[in-house]
């Protein structure tokens, strides 16, 4: 484990010794974020055809003539930035998920929020919204509106019986959620036909293929307003780990804090999932590596694991588009042909 | 007040030392980090549970009573007071313990009853044991108050409470009360179970009386 315990911190007798968690958290921001900023500067760069960051830059040409920055700007940036804000809301959502039900095992998909927003999707699909479709994308929209409903029915059922939030009954309302919108779903995916089918099989494959920057501005504001809530947990999440007990007599009020995690990852999540379609293994696989890296604090996953999580599905969108030039394959076949057998090895390893 | 409960699971591969800072938590504003004053109040927890060598190590590696150390640590970091906060002596330093060796076998029992003790001898914790273990009581506690049904039985110094009569009030037991001579405390020792008032009268002409 490289950034988790701080030797130097444990030798030498000064009384002044700094804990470890401010110099962690320093190396994590830079290390992690600058790969985020690498990343997001490079996979633009790359496609069937080739372009250098310095024609892109190049101010001698106006824009209209300037066709590296063009491609750079018109064609692949959208395409990165989409999978930086998907890629870092689906870890950090996960983090948080995981730090919720108290289980390393748990995803974004859990608690039922993407079968949700596939059940918007495919209503979109099959049976059209002509009205909204003029003035508002009806697809993002829908599948956004159905993550919001099947994280609400999962927070309703969980707080029916008591005011506090039981993990273990919001655990059972996920997968009941789950299990309920799929079969609604499999009834309306009958109904399709090959066009709708054909459409509805690939939007849940997990797509980057935005159409211009639009769609990220629009999931803009929902993806900041829960990384703003983001910013207020890690703490409180340590001191759930250890039991709910311990961590109110150390002040954290659970209720409010299951609440802001569970809304704020619900968030993240739906604005993801809306913009790109259900991709799978990040909210799951990065966390996890992630702690195999910096150790378990929140205050340092959170942070690392959103810069990773963005860095990672933009490398696998590079990988997506490349590999089968000039074929574009979609983004969430690449993060599960990765994320499978990496997740398979951290089972393996746990024994 | 700090509280240590029965028992602590970690969803999460933390290490000792990031647990026992964790009592330092409630001393910090939202978001700040912890400094050189809370990890000596960590270290100087860790040294006096015994735990100093274990900062470095991952919790869920730890055997039964280490663990059990470790969090007893993680609240005494509670009490250690950062400098702007209230002078010591108007914050008593009181510790509550939920059946602190039920689940540990007698090596770790005999270490945590051990490390409480000093703990109250050296830094005068008051500590609060809520335990069903009458010998483990009598191995620390220099009061009791004895508890059924929700109900105060008994109340008062050990030797005065802890008596056989009120032993069958508490747990309808028949317990005989020496004390050890080895290690000097009263020793508990249940030997029978009484039966219910209207089971009894069946067997009371062939069984000798109590």
């Amino acid at each position: 484990m490289i950034l988790n315990h701080n030797t130097k911190a444990s030798q030498g007798a000064s009384t002044e010794a700094q804990p470890p968690i401010r110099w962690r958290l320093t190396v994590t921001w830079l290390s992690f974020g600058s790969l985020m900023i690498l990343t997001l500067l490079i996979a633009p760069l790359i496609g069937p055809t080739s372009i250098t960051l310095s024609s892109v830059i190049d101010r001698s040409l106006p824009f209209v003539e300037n066709v590296d920055a063009q491609i750079f700007f018109i064609a692949r940036l959208p395409r990165a930035l989409t999978g930086a804000l998907v890629g870092a809301s689906l870890a950090a959502a996960g983090v948080v998920f995981q730090a919720l039900l108290r289980n390393p095992l748990a995803t974004p998909y859990t608690l039922g929020i993407s079968a949700g927003s596939s059940l918007g999707a495919m209503l979109v699909i099959t049976f059209g919204a002509p009205v909204l479709a003029s003035v508002i994308p009806a697809l993002p929209l829908a599948s956004f509106l159905g993550s919001l409903m099947a994280a609400g029915v999962v927070y309703a059922l969980a707080t029916l019986r008591h005011r506090d939030l039981s993990t273990m009954v919001l655990l059972l309302a996920g997968v009941t959620i789950n299990s309920f919108f799929s079969s609604v779903i499999m009834f309306v995916q009958y109904l399709n036909d090959f066009t709708q089918t054909f459409q509805t099989v690939r939007w849940l494959m997990g797509n980057l293929d935005v159409s211009g920057y639009q769609p990220i501005l629009a999931a803009l504001p929902f993806t900041l307003i829960a990384f703003i809530g983001f910013a207020w947990l890690p703490k409180s999440l340590n001191l759930l780990s250890l039991g709910v007990d311990s961590a109110a007599s150390r002040g954290v009020d659970v209720l409010r804090t299951q609440r802001l995690a569970f809304l704020t990852a619900s968030l993240a999540t739906a604005a993801a999932v809306s913009l790109s379609g259900p991709i799978g293994f990040i909210g799951i696989v990065i966390p996890h590596l992630v702690r195999l890296l910096v150790g378990a604090d929140h205050r340092i996953v959170m942070p690392a694991s959103a810069c990773l999580g963005a860095s990672f599905l933009v490398a696998c969108d590079v990988v997506a588009r490349t590999v089968m030039s000039p074929l574009e394959l979609p983004v969430g076949i690449i993060t599960a042909l990765i994320g499978g057998p990496f997740f398979l090895w951290i089972l393996v390893r746990r024994q | 007040m700090a509280i240590v409960p029965q028992e602590t699971h970690v969803a999460f591969d933390y290490s000792v030392l990031e647990i026992v800072l964790m009592g330092r938590y409630p001393h910090l504003q939202p978001f700040e980090t912890e400094g050189p004053n809370d990890l000596a109040i960590a270290r100087t927890a860790l040294a006096q549970t015994g735990t100093a060598t274990l900062a470095d190590r991952s919790f869920m590696t730890l055997s039964g009573g280490e663990k059990q150390r470790v969090i007893i640590a993680s609240a005494l970091a509670q009490f250690g007071h950062s400098p702007v906060d209230v002078p010591v002596e108007l914050a008593p330093e009181i510790l509550l313990l939920d059946e602190p060796t039920a689940s540990l076998d007698l090596g770790y029992q005999l270490e945590i009853g051990a490390t409480l003790r000093r703990l109250n001898a050296n830094r005068g914790i008051t500590m609060i044991v809520s335990t069903h273990d009458l010998n483990f009581a009598a191995s620390i506690c220099q009061n009791v108050v004895l508890l059924r049904a929700g109900r105060i039985l008994a109340a008062g110094e050990l030797d005065a409470v802890l008596t056989p009569k009120n032993i069958s009030r508490l747990y309808d037991v028949d317990a005989s009360i020496d004390r050890h001579p080895l290690s000097g405390q009263l020793s508990i020792v249940p030997f029978r179970r009484q039966l219910p008032s209207s089971v009894a009268s069946q067997y009371s002409s062939s069984k000798e009386s109590m």
